[in-house]
């Protein structure tokens, strides 16, 4: 691996710059400069660029067989060496069924910048190579998407520090608009305690923040679990489990949320206003319940946070304003206290709605909107495309990734907060739905 | 009806002719009917363009004025000199189907007068209609231009795809398919389609016999009379065929089979794909006058377009006490949904999703002649009908020693597809290339990419070379090949099922080495390498031979 600290040095701090405009313009700074944060954050990409290539073998031949050096301007970049979240999951699913981690390890190399840990080709099964992973300074999350394979998205430690500093170096504005002070507020997390599904990530960053914090699952999520869950592949043992698995989950669902809305009655008779964190979901199945037991409402500083969208519960999507109405009827929460969060494991920076319901990108990062080609649409003007990203406070994985989500993007909001912004709902890009013969044959190897 | 008349009086009905707003009215035939969609009068550009949201490619227009409702169609046009999609679209008009009218009062009645047409009338009325839509004809050069703006095909194999149209209804190609596909020992497939042929064949009496002589000899008889030995005869049945668009010699093909047993049904013509069906419709339609001994054929024929899983028209069309077969061609999806509806009482004839693959055998690495040899005969196999028919080669499997060899043979097959692209250019659909870009740049980063084109805006093809099994449900098949080393090609037959349709092999020894292992393991055909769209006169079909399913066998 070619060393590259001086140029990860470099785009760390300029990472760190970059936090510090997105705080101005969260926080209406006059001084807050829109051309220079731009500067900062193209000239970040470019290093970016530059590390990858020389660091990320994938990264490399992919910029290889498109004729793209190590050196590249940004439109090179957006037009040829954009990657997608397929990355994460582009391993062979044999290896993990067949307990091969060192095979893991060396495709992880593939695609990463950083060494990965010997230690963890010994691994015995998915969660102990992630324990194993974490152990030798890389801490993988993982996310199970809608294709039954889980994906592994690494960061080393200065890629980390910024995936858990960038949200908050803005979002505290936010925080302290809503006038609420979180030591003081009972956390209420719509999820585990604990594991590294990224998923879950956002309740346990909130639990650092809160002391108080009751969970819907009082345990970590297990990988093995869940990709044993989703699974096509290990058919007999797999519908055996997810019978097994679903059977308790939905046994235990129900009472979970009764559980849980107890624990919201509790704070609130101890005069605490809530933080209330879950999936849209999961967030309408607490109203409901909440509503059919005439639970009363919570007080008036509490604050809702939505994340994660609707995910395979799309059959059971309502739109935003439906939700927040729901939300209000049941909890006694108004919508301008209704946070949304649009962000995914890939991603370092989390982006937030405004009261417009549109969801801000901050000075950090560069979006894009791809055609169904999947090349980019002209950037600064108000397009619907794929939504694609590029987040060069991450040095571990190429993070010029194409999400697979279908936006629009604009470029005013009545908000009053500038730069770009995700307009209206976000959907599945178009499928992948190729006209013929072979192209269906969707559970075939070769 | 002459020919001259013919575009005069389509034109006269504004029909088949494009109009400045990219409209085209186009007819069904509906049991020997043309019916038209509603005239531009009553159904007028800016409704047409209203009914279509954004985004959507087709839509229902109910009635009025107009007393039936009509279809519209949208299909993006093609630069003819880049195969690119313009950005503009086009709309078809077609009329309303409804279930009801495409079945029969009294289907047996359907099914006599069909068994009572003349194999040669027939034959003779086919012959014209191919006159007609021969590329010199007059709907062959009219259909010629208005597919020609859509089409994904380059124009060498579009105007091969015209041709085969034509030529598949000819009588000489029938006559030989019946014949061959049909026959009872010598005699010809043709002769039992007409009459009751005696059959030559040791019999037995049935075990009843016994009772019969007995009680025969209980009241005086001999036991013997006069019967005829025993005949058999193919008969005509009711046939629906859904056909899949991936390419335009589906619908026809699937309908010539219908014809050649002078068997009447409805073809389903798929969309992106309807004008070659509603084309070969209209020949037969403007050449029955003059054979009218054939006339009981057109009117128990309906070539049609309808929305897929519209169950106001499947429920009622789909009756097993009017129609004898289905024959579905596509996906998993459509072939279940199909074989729903038939419920196990019609009896359903499945062309399901099948791919190719390519076995290159380490003696064609021997030296660069040899390579760049194979590499082209692989790149045919790979480019039928753009990769789309179900025996378009997806995978080559090369046996090579190293991971060099491997990258050899790429490098070779992409320059045969950079030449091939020379001689019938073509590049991906944008929803093709937007799958194509994922696989770079995402579930196939692993591999080493040769592109055609370069791997940007401007890829017409692309040769992969993946380290390891590749999940065929990502293929977008558009010239895209996929290769796998392998250390034996013993290894790749073992990776073989009933999914692979079609095998290409070189060298010639090796496929007849192979042959037995291959097609043991559900593969259909085993062929020279290049030669994969190689075709003959009763070929079986997906391990069927296909005719012998359509007609009924009676024994009398």
């Amino acid at each position: 691996m070619e060393i590259t600290l001086g140029l990860t040095t470099e785009v760390h701090e300029l990472g760190g710059l970059l936090r510090g405009m997105a705080g101005a313009w969260a926080a209406g700074d006059e001084g807050y400069d829109e051309a220079e944060a731009a500067k900062l954050r193209h000239r970040a990409i470019e290093l970016c660029h530059t590390h990858y290539h020389r660091t990320i073998p994938a990264y490399r031949r992919l910029c290889e067989d498109a004729g793209v050096g190590d050196e590249a301007s940004l439109d090179t970049i957006v037009e040829l060496c954009m990657v997608t979240d397929s990355v994460f999951k582009s391993y062979d699913s044999a290896w993990v069924d067949g307990g091969n981690f060192a095979a893991m390890g060396e495709w992880l190399a593939d695609i990463c910048a950083e060494p990965v840990p010997p230690a963890a080709a010994e691994a015995a099964n998915v969660d102990d190579w992630l324990a194993r992973l974490e152990e030798g300074g890389l801490h993988v999350l993982y996310s199970s998407g809608t294709s039954g394979k889980l994906s592994f998205v690494p960061r080393a430690e200065d890629s980390w520090n910024s995936y858990r500093a960038n949200g908050p170096s803005y979002l505290m504005h936010r925080v302290i608009d809503l006038g609420v002070e979180l030591p003081s507020m009972h956390g209420a997390v719509l999820g585990f305690r604990g594991g590294r599904m990224g998923a879950q990530r956002a309740g346990v960053e909130l639990a650092r923040l809160i002391p108080s914090v009751q969970f819907l699952y009082d345990h970590e999520i297990r990988a093995e679990m869940l990709r044993t869950i989703l699974s096509e592949r290990r058919q007999d043992e797999a519908r055996a489990t997810r019978r097994a698995t679903e059977a308790a989950w939905s046994d235990g669902r129900e009472s979970s949320y009764e559980r849980f809305l107890a624990g919201l009655g509790e704070a609130t008779a101890r005069d605490m206003s809530v933080w209330l964190f879950g999936s849209p979901y999961q967030v309408k199945q607490l109203c409901r319940l909440a509503i059919s037991t005439q639970t009363p409402p919570l007080l008036p500083g509490s604050v809702v946070s939505l994340g994660g969208g609707w995910k395979s519960f799309e059959g059971e999507r309502i739109t935003r304003d439906e939700l927040a109405e729901l939300i209000e009827r049941a909890m006694g929460i108004t919508s301008e206290r209704v946070l949304e969060a649009y962000s995914m494991v890939e991603l370092n920076t989390p982006m937030m709605s405004c009261r417009e319901k549109r969801f801000h990108v901050p000075p950090i990062v560069e979006p894009v909107a791809m055609d169904e080609g999947l090349f980019p649409l002209p950037r600064g003007h108000d397009v619907a495309g794929e939504f694609g990203f590029l987040d060069p406070t991450c040095t571990s994985f190429p993070s010029f990734l194409v999400t697979g989500d279908q936006v629009r993007l604009t470029w005013s909001c009545p908000c009053g907060l500038s730069g770009p912004a995700i307009a209206g709902e976000i959907t599945r890009a178009p499928g992948r739905e190729v006209r013929g013969c072979g192209g269906v044959m969707a559970t075939m190897r070769a | 009806m002459s020919a001259v008349s013919l575009d005069d009086e389509l034109d006269r009905w504004d029909l088949l002719s494009p109009s400045d707003d990219g409209i085209l009215r186009v007819p069904h035939l509906v049991r020997g009917r043309l019916v038209e969609p509603p005239p531009p009068s009553a159904l007028s550009a800016d409704r047409i363009r209203a009914a279509l949201g954004e985004g959507e490619s087709y839509a229902f227009i109910p009635p009025g004025p107009w007393p039936s409702g009509a279809q519209v169609l949208r299909e993006p046009v093609m630069d003819r000199s880049t195969l690119r999609a313009t950005g503009a679209h086009r709309i078809l008009v077609l009329p309303e189907v409804k279930g009801a009218d495409l079945t029969y009062p009294d289907p047996g009645a359907v099914r006599a007068a069909l068994a009572a047409i003349p194999f040669d009338a027939a034959m003779a009325w086919f012959d014209d209609a191919a006159d007609l839509l021969e590329p010199e004809g007059e709907i062959g050069r009219r259909f010629r231009a208005i597919i020609a703006e859509t089409s994904e095909l380059p124009d060498v194999l579009l105007d091969a795809a015209l041709a085969t149209n034509a030529l598949m209804i000819r009588s000489f190609a029938l006559r030989e398919i019946v014949d061959r596909e049909l026959s009872w020992g010598d005699v010809p497939g043709s002769r039992l389609l007409e009459e009751w042929m005696p059959i030559d064949a040791p019999g037995y009496a049935g075990a009843t016999a016994i009772v019969r002589e007995t009680l025969e000899g209980r009241h005086g008889g001999t036991g013997e009379r006069e019967v005829d030995g025993p005949a058999v005869r193919a008969f005509p049945t009711l046939q629906i065929h859904v056909t899949a668009g991936n390419a335009p010699v589906v619908g026809p093909a699937s309908a010539a089979r219908m014809l050649a047993t002078r068997s009447g049904g409805v073809v389903k013509l798929p969309s992106g794909a309807v004008l070659p069906g509603v084309a070969l419709g209209m020949a037969l339609y403007h050449t029955a006058a003059g054979h009218p001994e054939a006339a009981a054929l057109l009117d128990a024929l309906s070539f049609v377009y309808w929305k897929g899983g519209d169950r106001g028209i499947e429920d009622r069309l789909f009756d097993p006490a009017v129609f004898d077969r289905v024959v579905v061609w596509g996906a998993p999806n459509a072939v279940e949904r199909i074989a729903g509806l038939a419920a196990g009482a019609i009896k359903t004839i499945t062309f399901m999703p099948r791919f190719g693959v390519s076995l290159v055998g380490r003696e064609a690495l021997a030296d660069a002649a040899s390579l760049a040899d194979a590499a082209r005969r692989a790149a045919c196999d790979s480019l039928i009908w753009n990769q789309r028919a179900c025996i378009a080669s997806l995978v080559h499997y090369v046996e090579a020693d190293s991971d060099d060899d491997a990258r050899r043979y790429s490098e070779a097959l992409r320059d045969a597809l950079a030449e091939c692209d020379e001689i019938a250019p073509s590049a991906p659909a944008p929803l093709a290339m937007g799958q194509i870009q994922r696989m770079r740049r995402g579930s196939l980063i692993q591999a080493r990419w040769f592109t055609v084109g370069g791997p940007g805006r401007d890829l017409r093809a692309a040769v992969v070379l993946v380290p390891g099994p590749f999940d065929l449900g990502d293929h977008p098949l558009s010239r895209v090949v996929i290769v796998r080393r392998v250390g034996r090609l013993e290894e790749a037959v073992s990776l073989l099922h009933r999914g692979v349709s079609t095998v290409g092999v070189c060298p010639e020894p090796r496929r007849r080495a192979l042959r037995d292992a291959i097609a043991a393991r559900g593969v259909s055909n085993v062929f020279s390498l290049g030669q994969c769209e190689r075709a003959f006169a009763g070929m079986p079909h997906d391990g069927m031979r296909v005719l012998s399913q359509l007609v009924d066998w009676a024994n009398g």
